[in-house]
């Protein structure tokens, strides 16, 4: 076993669950502090019990960002569409969310179905229906809830979005707010900072598009609860903060 | 840091605490503050932890519960003179 085996949180914590429970023995055994001996007996049982999962280093998950969204820019160059996206919620023919990248500039929204991925609407509507890269997590999230949030509003897109930042840690804090026919998102990045940068820097105009797996979670989150398809209108970085303005398509 | 470290750090800043405002052989007190502080770290992380981890922390919640039976019968035996 490697010393980044060791030092891996899930046998870190067992190190330290034995540490604590060694230390209790201890004051058990030959000191008269038997709270200090039940709390750390507590501590030594707790984390290695709740720190169960198993872990990834941060670079496979950053890769694991990368290959997702990657394939999908190479894609979106190469049939040369150049239209911001609209994120679609499973509305009309869809059983799932899509991401719709007209090639052109955006008019009108075509009839999408789950088994099409090229779109040739007709009146020059045409462009690539494909499934959002955000979406699995997304999903994860969502299994998190006790209910749906299908058409919930607002307040359920903020509940995911939630489940997204506190219990994913994919960001460090969001806000959304509602303004006639636009939305505002704004997601303060965290721990995956660094590798947003890398994204925007080396899939150019990827966030206008699609959204990297983290954006796009959380557009995927909006359009699902408010049950409207939302286009990219606009999308600025500002410090820690990545902001998208999204219009309401009818 | 992800939920589990969370809740990880704050039950050991909470055990901390206690350990420091219990004396040092009120082991029954130490126990139920123990429980109260799970009971709110469950309640408030509920949402955010995958339903493995929740059934974990529910655990402890039970062997806390009858950990507090426990404490609660022998008083009442104490007060009734029977132990």
């Amino acid at each position: 076993m490697n010393i980044s085996k060791i030092s891996s949180p899930e046998n870190a914590s067992k190190i330290a669950g034995a540490l604590f429970i060694g230390i209790s023995l201890y004051l058990f055994l030959f000191t008269p502090y038997l709270t200090a001996a039940l709390g750390a007996l507590f501590i030594g049982i707790f984390t290695p019990v709740i720190q169960h999962g198993r872990y990834v280093e941060e670079d496979t998950a950053v890769a694991g960002l990368k290959s997702g969204v990657e394939p999908l820019h190479r894609l979106i160059r190469d049939l040369d569409l150049d239209g911001n996206a609209v994120v679609v919620p499973p509305i009309r023919h869809l059983s799932e969310s899509r991401v719709y990248i007209p090639a052109g500039t955006f008019n009108t929204l075509p009839d999408l179905y789950d088994e099409m991925t090229i779109v040739t609407g007709g009146g020059g509507r045409t462009g690539v229906s494909l499934a959002p890269p955000g979406l699995p997590l997304f999903q994860d999230a969502e299994e998190r809830m006790e209910h749906g949030i299908a058409g919930e509003g607002i307040e359920a897109a903020r509940e995911v979005m939630g489940h997204l930042t506190h219990g994913l840690d994919l960001a460090s804090s969001f806000s959304v707010r509602a303004e006639e026919d636009e939305y505002r998102l704004r997601i303060t990045q965290g721990r995956y900072r660094e590798a947003c940068q890398e994204i925007r820097e080396d899939l150019e105009g990827i966030c206008f598009q699609a959204g990297c797996p983290i954006c796009s979670a959380y557009l995927v989150a909006l359009v699902e609860s408010i049950e409207e398809p939302l286009r990219i209108a606009d999308f600025e970085v500002e410090e820690r903060h990545v902001k998208y303005t999204l219009e309401v398509v009818r | 840091m992800n939920i589990t470290n969370k809740i990880t750090m704050a039950m050991t800043v909470w055990t901390a605490l206690c350990i420091i405002m219990v004396p040092y052989t009120n082991l029954e007190l130490l126990g139920i503050l123990l429980l109260i502080g799970v009971l709110i770290t469950r309640e408030l992380s509920s949402g955010y932890t995958k339903l493995v981890t929740g059934n974990r922390i529910d655990a402890f919640i039970y062997s806390g519960i009858i950990f507090f039976i426990a404490v609660v019968s022998r008083r009442i035996l104490s007060i009734l003179g029977i132990i």
